[in-house]
């Protein structure tokens, strides 16, 4: 038997960290970093006697990334406890849900080149996050800080509807733009405000049954996820074509090695004794509520795209782009907003802007000018102000130092030069100089127009307006020359 | 007459009257407490300095004309198993033996605002789980009446306290009837309020959903006092009720003409004993000639409340105790070489055998494939008591019950089988499975000049009534006999 | 329930508490002599809990999402047996 004869099922365990202001059962803050134990409070530390009080914030935002996934809200809903022990987790359960997840029954859409794939959601949930254990590089034991504890998460189940590994990075990049764009968390693997869990096993093609899955956890970004699973699946396929069994089991991803390794750490088939939590009490997400929640949603990634596409024109390949982050999306529309020139200010976003920022080895959301900055660069550009070369420059100054484009091109003198005279002189100086380009012009070479130009924009500094300078070089080579 | 025999309302009162200084009367008490402490052992740390420096800031208030709280000068004892700032908390146990609570639990804060004097923290059974403290890890607190027997439990420091007279008040928190049954044991007055009338944030947690803060007094006026100052919605606890507080003093009216009153005839039988059958009984004849109506009637809730309240108390004391562990705070043992180790030898080595049964207990019945036989039965099963207390309260205002099977116990008479001294809680048990109020209050001695104590449960957020009830049987008998500290 | 040595020691394992051999018969007799008393509870008719609503229907208790100062952390952690670096320290986990 072969690979191709086999199918993967992979299913996905999302854990999100949430960007309120505070933890979700007390009112320590939820900032990443800081010295160890000083985002903390008896509370979340868990000292005897302390109570836990739900931040109304964390279920709206659940809510939210419950309706941007479509789906159903439960009306009543409550807390369970997760009892089991390690340092990380002081109270020695975390707060959850077990039976009766927040969101449930929901999908999300993928693209996948040309077609389109719905992957179900089976429920999200709220809970709080665990600390953090900081191992002793020499095995001497581990140090604990609790700032992360309490933290709230969401974790988002999915149905094990994937099929490759090409198709978990579609599904994570949506999930993560649509958390992005809902504004619920900041979704940074790096940071582990985005954590993945992926379950796996493979069958025979054809087959009804699912196979034995494997767990695998510690994959930090989508690139370790992808060989993750391509390893995970290879290593699978192996063992059952050799007529072995898949044993069900956690596995540590080592990206270094780029391998998986059970896990000694954490005790497999843990009795949890869920519970409900007799501290905390019931809470309810009215029809009402959720429809005003739905309401102030941004738009989605996916009808924006559909916007961009049908109302602007604007190539699927280009508003995949444009759609890519909440940042680039937004930036196009309010700078489209201002020049009315989708075409151009989608261009401007996909090559320079874009170009500029990975050079520059930054995020998105660091752009340091404004999206009014950016529509009136391309309004300059089509009053004829300046040239787009000169454009070219003017962004250049506006990740330097960003003002309004208008003072940029002031100061720097860099107005194109669209006074006639001007240009009748510029040309007239470069045929004056350059009579075998007018020669070739004559004789049908094209590019020697463009040499022409080129010539005039070097002489100007590139200042003089290049659509003149083209449409006086014909006249007077056609009428004078 | 002595200062430490006046009541809170007296105290109150003659320091207004400027008769007696804050600093006399908590000296008083702490002379009161040097003499007859060493009999009584019901105290585990006493905050002297703290409670005169107090004592000075609270005169200059008087002084200086200032607004005055309600419980104005006024000492009160802590059980240790509510948070005090800056102050040792035990909970009775090994694994808090040098635990100081970085912050005051609500009631505390409450107590401070009001212009309480915090005297000390009071002994208890371990993580208030007993009936008689002699689960405590550190000492065995004495019933004032009787030295070779049990102040009751799980507060039996703070019963004892106000018993001899070393507070005139005290807190406690009542789960399965901690406050009631050593109030009825020590012959004091004990109040376990509606769940979620007193905040539990800062209580150290037993069994969440069975948890009150209660409070001792030596009458039902001071216990009105009390009640004023704790009782109020907490954003801290979720489990607080959202209401409007209520003036309990507005109920210290001797009038029970529109009372009815329900004696369950399961709760006078077999197990009962025969002189304090007899004292509520005649409690009951007393109401009846103060013109309230007095019927008998059936509540057959007792076994299966004990019951439910075992499986449900146990299942989240095991959870609320899972945090002892060593490494935050509190008892760490030395004995550990991993991590595994350093949970279980610290948890061993810190937790009392009591402790220890009902967190397995607990464990047990939340185990996955027992849970739905027992866990899951025993919330239906608290649901059908709260339906079955619902039908009486159509009828009844109150309920009469004795507070306790018997009168104060011999040391180490009840602790061989842990079954035994569950029963003990038979009374008490089914209101905190309901969630209801029930107060005790003194009605008879025994022959041996042993308290007796009458339990009157009312319906959800019935104070008010409760207090007018007990306030009247209280102006109409004389249960006054002070403690004698006996020695056989 | 039937608590035998290999059921209290499972219990004992999940609980995190540490019992000697000789303790293990001690444990399995309270244990089950109180769980079957507890079988009472089987008894109880609860057709009647579901028609029960509690007049205490609590529900929505929220907090504002807003930063309350912290206590220091040094008072925190002051009642630590271990610490290093401001934070709490463990042995290995095997």
């Amino acid at each position: 038997m072969s690979k191709e004869d086999y199918e993967i099922v992979i299913g996905l365990e999302v854990h999100s960290e949430l960007s309120t202001n505070t933890k979700i059962f007390c009112s320590c803050p939820t900032d990443f970093g800081g010295e160890p134990n000083t985002h903390c409070c008896p509370i979340c530390m868990a000292m005897p006697g302390t109570l836990p009080v739900l931040n109304e914030e964390v279920v709206k935002y659940a809510v939210k990334a419950g309706l941007a996934t479509n789906c159903e809200i439960a009306i009543e809903s409550k807390n369970d406890r997760k009892n089991y022990f390690y340092p990380d987790l002081p109270k020695a359960y975390q707060i959850s849900q077990y039976d009766e997840p927040l969101c449930k029954k929901g999908y999300i859409e993928i693209d996948l080149g040309e077609t389109k794939k719905k992957i179900g959601i089976t429920r999200i949930h709220i809970e709080e996050d665990a600390g953090k254990l900081n191992h002793d590089p020499y095995g001497r034991g581990s140090l604990v800080d609790l700032n992360r504890a309490g933290v709230p998460l969401i974790e988002i189940v999915s149905e094990p509807d994937m099929r490759s590994a090409e198709e978990v990075d579609a599904y994570l990049k949506k999930l993560k733009s649509i958390l992005e764009y809902i504004e619920v968390s900041d979704c940074k693997m790096q940071e582990g405000s985005l954590r993945a869990d992926v379950n796996i096993s493979i069958r025979k093609k054809g087959a009804k049954e699912f196979g034995t899955r494997t767990e695998m956890k510690n994959m930090n970004s989508f690139r370790s996820i992808v060989r993750a699973i391509e390893y995970e699946a290879d290593r699978q396929i192996e063992i059952i074509d050799n007529g072995g069994k898949i044993e069900q089991e956690t596995l540590r991803w080592d990206d270094v090695s780029g391998k998986t390794f059970q896990m000694r750490d954490k005790e497999n088939a843990q009795d949890y004794r869920y519970f409900p939590d007799p501290d905390l009490i019931k809470f309810t997400v009215s029809k009402e509520t959720q429809e005003l929640i739905k309401e102030s949603l941004p738009e989605l990634p996916e009808s924006r795209k559909k916007r961009y596409t049908e109302e602007y024109g604007i190539s699927e390949r280009d508003s995949n782009i444009l759609v890519s982050s909440k940042y680039y999306s937004d930036l196009f529309e309010k700078a489209n907003k201002i020049s009315n020139n989708p075409k151009a200010v989608s261009n401007w976003i996909i090559t320079e802007i874009t170009r500029v920022i990975n050079e520059k080895e930054i995020e998105q959301s660091e752009i340091p000018f404004s999206a009014e900055h950016l529509g009136e660069l391309v309004i300059l550009i089509d009053k004829g102000t300046i040239s787009s070369s000169i454009g070219k420059k003017v962004l250049e100054e506006l990740f330097e130092n960003p003002r309004k484009p208008e003072e940029i091109i002031k100061e720097k003198g860099w107005i194109q030069i669209s006074d006639e005279n001007v240009i009748e002189e510029i040309v007239v100086s470069v045929l004056d100089a350059n009579p075998q380009s007018i020669a070739d012009f004559k004789a049908g070479k094209d590019r020697a127009l463009g040499f022409l130009v080129g010539q005039a924009m070097k002489q100007s500094k590139g200042k003089a307006n290049p659509q003149m300078l083209n449409s006086r070089f014909i006249e007077l080579i056609n009428n004078k020359y | 007459m002595e200062i430490y025999e006046l009541s809170v309302s007296e105290i109150i009162k003659k320091l207004k009257a400027r008769e007696l200084t804050t600093t006399e009367v908590v000296n008083a008490y702490f002379k009161r407490i040097e003499e007859v402490e060493p009999k009584v052992d019901a105290f585990l740390t006493l905050t002297k300095e703290d409670a005169l420096k107090r004592a000075e800031e609270l005169q200059k208030k008087l002084d200086n004309n200032e607004k005055l709280g309600t419980l104005f000068g006024v000492p009160i004892a802590i059980k240790d198993a509510i948070c005090t700032n800056g102050v040792r908390t035990t909970s009775g146990s090994k694994m808090l033996e040098n635990f100081v609570s970085p912050y005051d639990a609500t009631v505390i804060e409450y107590l401070k605002k009001e212009d309480a004097i915090i005297v000390g923290k009071t002994n208890l059974d371990e993580f208030a789980m007993g009936s008689s403290t002699e689960h405590s890890a550190f000492k065995t607190t004495k019933n004032p009446y009787n030295l070779t027997r049990t102040p009751g439990g799980s507060s039996g420091g703070s019963a004892a306290a106000v018993a001899s007279y070393m507070v005139p008040c005290a807190l406690g928190s009542d789960t399965g009837g901690s406050v009631r049954q050593p109030a009825s044991l020590c012959g004091v007055v004990g109040l376990k309020p509606t769940y979620g009338l007193v905040s539990r944030y800062g209580l150290i947690a037993y069994a969440s959903s069975f948890d009150q803060i209660g409070a001792f007094t030596r009458n039902v006026e001071d216990l009105t006092l009390v009640m004023n100052t704790i009782i109020g919605t907490d954003e801290k606890d979720s489990t607080s009720i959202e209401r409007e507080k209520e003036d309990y003093t507005k109920f210290l009216v001797n009038d029970v003409k529109n009372i009815k009153i329900g004696v369950p005839k399961e709760f006078y039988g077999e197990g009962l004993k025969p002189e304090i059958k007899e004292s509520v009984l005649k409690a009951a004849e007393k109401f009846k000639e103060m013109g309230a109506t007095v019927e008998e009637c059936s509540l057959n809730i007792a076994d299966y409340c004990l019951a439910t309240y075992y499986i449900v108390a146990c299942a989240e004391a095991s959870s609320n105790l899972a945090r002892f562990d060593g490494i935050r705070y509190g008892y760490r043992s030395p004995n550990a070489t991993n991590l595994k180790d350093l949970y279980k030898k610290t948890r061993r080595e810190g937790f009392g055998e009591e402790v220890k049964r009902r967190i397995f207990l607990g464990t047990a019945v939340l185990s996955s494939g027992y849970s739905n036989k027992y866990y899951s039965k025993a919330q239906e099963a608290r649901n059908a008591i709260k339906a079955q207390f619902a039908e009486c309260f159509k009828k009844y205002d109150f309920i009469l019950t004795p507070t306790s099977p018997c009168e104060a116990f011999k040391f180490g008479e009840k602790t061989d089988d842990p079954l035994e001294m569950y029963l003990a809680d038979i009374y008490t048990v089914p209101i905190n499975t309901a969630g209801v109020p029930a107060i005790s209050i003194p009605c008879g001695y025994t022959e041996s000049g042993l308290p007796i104590g009458m339990q009157l449960i009312g319906n959800y957020f019935s104070e008010g009534k409760m207090i007018q009830t007990a306030y009247s049987y209280e102006q109409n008998t004389n249960w006054n006999k002070k403690p004698e500290f006996k020695e056989d | 329930m039937k608590i035998d040595k290999d059921t209290i020691k499972y219990i004992a394992n999940l609980s995190m508490i540490e019992i000697l051999e000789e303790e293990e018969e001690k444990y399995s007799k309270d244990l089950e002599q109180i769980l079957t008393y507890c079988e009472i509870i089987d008894n109880l008719d609860t057709s009647k809990a579901l028609e029960f609503v509690n007049p205490i229907n609590n529900s929505n208790k929220f907090r504002k999402d807003e930063v309350k100062e912290n206590l220091d952390r040094d008072l925190l952690i002051s009642n630590a047996a271990e610490t290093e670096d401001g934070m709490f320290k463990v042995p290995k986990v095997l």
